[in-house]
């Protein structure tokens, strides 16, 4: 390991934390600081990479505890710090950010007062003063309006907004170390790309350096200048964040290179199959909670007419980010919600149409994969029974053969005899997602609506799903809509891809139109803001502005970016235009062509183009 | 060591059932048989709690006692528990109007102290025999409904309910099926607090004079009469004071024991 020149603002020295039954968390784990730089700490779940961090801050949970190695700042010993001394080193010199900024804000005070209060532990400054530095810390981390923002409370704001409160106020100290533990993963891609930013940026400004805890290897390669891997506690291999991840020298950071989702070649999605569901024109309404009994019914469209179509062995996926409506659609596809308007039409047979019943019920069978597969199964039943269960509905009466064709099926999915009679807490999370596939599956179904199946799952395990799940689309024939915000994994997956903003569909398209030549702004922000492993530029860091290349529309058309609060009966003029063969668009047309925007009336609505 | 509770409470359970078993059939003495002779005899070999002011057995009426206390509340508990569990579960999973009424009326019930309602409801019932199984059931069913509503309020959230409304599965079996083996650990620990719950509310009635008539034997009537002669015989206080705290102990230990027993999640893997 080499040393840069210059001494290190933090040191961190054969570290040990080990359990009180001698289990050792971290071992033996050394690392250094530069003033100014951004050092990752990556790794699996169980890592030991939060522990680090909680190490650093002296902030340990109960039955863990330092037994042995040494955290320097500025040379001197952390651990020798008596704690009255530590807690002007804590939020003064070293700072900290974790995954959810609601936990680290007071609901109940205001967002300025809790900023000053921050401050004026640390430094010697009057009200006034300490006023002044906070409104010009948030207006650099880009919020409009600091002034109004001040006195308000933190439950206001969005995920994206508090994180930008915390990091505001936990820089306005200058600390010489930021530890940043999972700061943006619970944020949307486009939020978490401007955060990063604005961290990076600011402490570039300040010579903050960060630590960067995070499993996610494509944001560490972008934002990170060093990187150490860490697994079971123990170090695998540091250096150049970029050599160290994108050319490994160690097996374990192959394995996880090799495990990251990546395309295949030649997309079989170019070729056109009979559809199997038609969704033609869907809202879908969820009713606003009324402030008294004698107010207005207000309703919130959370799917703004969507018209696409499923083709029948495919995999379509919905991408666009939380609140987009995306997984409003999967959940309307499997009649948990009833379309406000518009129709979702199963193999030719009209089923749910908008307001009242008389669906038919014979239909193809829609089944549904979780993310929290754990939550997703009843803790009172074995896994056995839980892949049975589908078949009683099924129609099959024999107890003894839904059994046995349950324990075929769990084999299938790679649970053995021993852990059919487990019950779901015995499981581990990849375990548990494989019993949700197997019980998604079971029963022979056609579509498999899959919402967000592996975002909770460690790379290695997600691999192993990844695979399962293309493994069973091949050997059953099955059709996935793959619902995610991961674009790695969809880019691997799917045949189509769909994206979603405000309820409202903007682009559709093959995977490969789509990832490369994406035309509707919203995609290409999408796209630029999610850190990609296999596409981070070879080069030295560079901060990388949002650059807003448009591609130019169709002709005679505008690009439509849905507003947040349409009026309620707004004339939505937007129209899908083709750009490219079977790649539609979201556009408006710029001049008053009634024609154009007229065609995607009700009328014709069997045969979509772009459906 | 999460099973010492649920052994320890289990065995005063047994013991105190056991006690009311040989009460219910047959005990040392009549436990109403009057003796001028023993009156306020000390406790002896023939008289192993020694004899009260009439010179009954007090070991009999203890006994006798127990088969009493534990008859009223066990079928209390019983009651109690039926009803709130299928009130419960069906204004929690049903919802609507159904829920905000029942919820109306709980909150009304629970307004009243329990022993209060009890005192009141076995007031105007006076002379059935059950009175006081009733009143205690009325007084603890709201109990029951709003920790059994709240449990199925959070199950009904649960994915596990939307995968099996996925699957096709009707309300009712999807009620039967993963709602209710879901309550039953919630249900278990409500009823054993109803149980300890209602024994000490009978020992309370009978002490008020509530209870059943004398010269029936009751731990609550024991401890009332045993004021006058507290100074002379403390054994008459001592004993069926000793007997409500060892069953309620009980109680609460097995209460634990089940909960921690009946919760898959707390085993270990």
């Amino acid at each position: 390991m080499s040393m840069a020149p210059g001494s290190p603002i933090l040191r961190v020295d054969r570290l040990q934390v080990s359990t009180l039954a001698g289990r050792r968390i971290v071992d033996n784990v050394s690392f250094g600081m530069l003033p100014g730089e951004i050092v990752a700490l990556v790794g699996e779940s169980g890592s030991g990479k939060t522990t680090i961090g909680r190490a650093i801050l002296r902030l340990l949970p109960d039955g863990l505890a330092c037994t042995g190695g040494d955290i320097a700042l500025r040379g001197d010993s952390l651990t020798a710090t008596p704690p009255r001394e530590l807690r002007k080193i804590r939020g003064g010199s070293i700072a900290a950010v974790f995954q959810d900024p609601m936990a680290s804000l007071n609901p109940s005070l205001k967002v300025g007062r809790q900023m000053m209060e921050a401050l004026r532990l640390h430094e010697d400054v009057d009200a006034h003063e300490a006023r002044l530095r906070c409104l010009a810390m948030l207006e650099r981390v880009r919020i409009e309006n600091p002034q109004r923002c001040f006195d308000e409370y933190p439950g206001k704001f969005s995920g994206g907004m508090r994180q930008r409160f915390m990091l505001a106020s936990v820089l306005l100290t200058h600390p010489a170390v930021l530890i940043a533990d999972e700061p943006t993963t619970a944020l949307d891609a486009i939020v978490r790309r401007e955060i990063m930013e604005q961290a990076v940026e600011l402490t570039r400004e300040v010579g903050t350096a960060i630590l960067l805890v995070s499993h996610d290897l494509g944001m560490v390669a972008q934002y990170a200048e060093r990187s150490v891997v860490l697994k079971g506690g123990r170090v695998m291999d540091q250096g150049d964040a970029r050599q160290v991840l994108l050319q490994p020298r160690v097996d374990y950071t192959r394995t996880l290179l090799d495990a990251f989702p990546e395309r295949a070649l030649a997309g079989g999605g170019s070729t056109r199959r009979s559809p199997l569901v038609r969704v033609r024109n869907v809202d879908v309404a969820f009713r606003k909670s009324r402030k008294s009994i004698l107010s207005r019914k207000e309703y919130v469209r959370a799917v703004r007419d969507v018209s696409f179509d499923i083709r029948s062995g495919e995999v379509l996926a919905v991408v666009g980010e939380s609140g987009s409506g995306k997984s409003t659609v999967g959940k309307a596809l499997v009649d948990l919600y009833k379309p406000s308007r518009g129709e979702i039409l199963f193999a030719n047979c009209i089923e749910r149409s908008g307001g009242g019943k008389g669906g038919a019920r014979t239909r193809p069978q829609v089944q549904m994969i979780f993310q929290d597969a754990g939550g997703s199964l009843d803790p009172r039943m074995t896994i056995k029974q839980a892949v049975a269960e589908p078949l009683r509905a099924g129609g099959i009466a024999a107890a003894a053969e839904r059994l046995r064709r349950a324990k075929d099926m769990l084999a299938e999915v790679g649970l053995g005899d021993d852990m059919h009679d487990c019950y779901p807490h015995q499981l581990s999370g990849g375990q548990r997602q494989r019993v949700g596939i197997a019980r998604a599956i079971v029963g022979g179904g056609d579509l498999i609506v899959a919402d967000e199946p592996v975002s909770a799952l460690d790379v290695s395990i997600q691999r192993q799903i990844l695979d399962l799940l293309k493994q069973l689309h091949s050997a059953y024939g099955l059709t996935y809509l793959f619902i995610s915000h991961d674009l790695d994994v969809v880019e691997e997956l799917a045949d189509r891809v769909m994206v979603m903003q405000r309820g409202c569909l903007v682009e559709i398209g093959s995977r490969d139109a789509v990832f490369d030549d994406p035309r509707h702004p919203y995609t290409r922000a999408l796209l630029e803001a999610t850190p990609r492993i296999r596409r981070v530029a070879p080069s030295r860091y560079a901060l990388a502005s949002l650059t807003n290349r448009h591609a130019d529309p169709p002709s005679g058309h505008r690009f439509d970016v849905p507003a947040a609060e349409p009026p309620e009966h707004a004339v939505e003029r937007a129209c899908m235009v083709e750009v490219a063969d079977d790649h539609f668009v979201r556009c408006i047309p710029s001049v008053e062509c009634g024609g154009t925007a007229g065609s995607r009336g009700e009328a014709d609505s069997e045969d979509l183009p772009w459906a | 060591m999460k099973k010492t509770n649920l052994v320890v409470g289990g065995s005063i359970i047994v013991i105190v059932f056991a006690a009311a078993l040989v009460g219910a059939i047959g005990t040392p003495y009549d436990p109403t048989q009057i003796d001028a002779a023993d009156r306020l005899a000390p406790p002896s070999w023939s008289h192993w709690f020694g004899c009260d002011e009439w010179g009954r057995d007090v070991f009999s009426r203890t006994l006798s006692g127990a088969a009493i206390t534990v008859a009223i509340a066990g079928l209390t508990t019983l009651l109690a528990t039926a009803a709130g569990t299928i009130v419960g579960v069906s204004a929690g999973f049903l919802g609507g109007w159904l829920d905000k009424a029942v919820v109306a009326v709980m909150d009304a019930l629970l307004a009243f102290p329990a022993l209060v309602m009890a005192i009141a409801m076995t007031t105007l019932l006076s002379g059935a025999s059950l009175a006081p199984v009733i009143a205690l059931s009325v007084a603890y069913v709201p109990y029951v409904v709003r920790v059994v509503r709240t449990g199925v309020l959070t199950i009904r959230q649960a994915d596990y309910i939307t995968a099996s409304s996925i699957m096709g599965n009707s309300a009712a079996y999807t009620l039967a099926r993963h709602v209710a083996p879901n309550v039953v650990g919630l249900v278990t620990v409500i009823s054993t607090a109803i149980f300890g719950w209602a024994l000490l509310a009978e020992s309370a009635l009978s002490f008020l004079g509530l209870g059943l008539p004398p010269p029936a034997a009751s731990w609550g009537g024991m401890l009332s009469d045993s004021r006058n002669y507290f100074a002379d015989a403390p054994w008459l206080a001592v004993v069926p004071g000793l007997a409500i705290s060892f069953s309620l102990l009980g109680v609460n230990l097995l209460g634990d024991g089940c909960r921690d027993l009946l919760d898959p999640r707390m085993k270990r893997a």
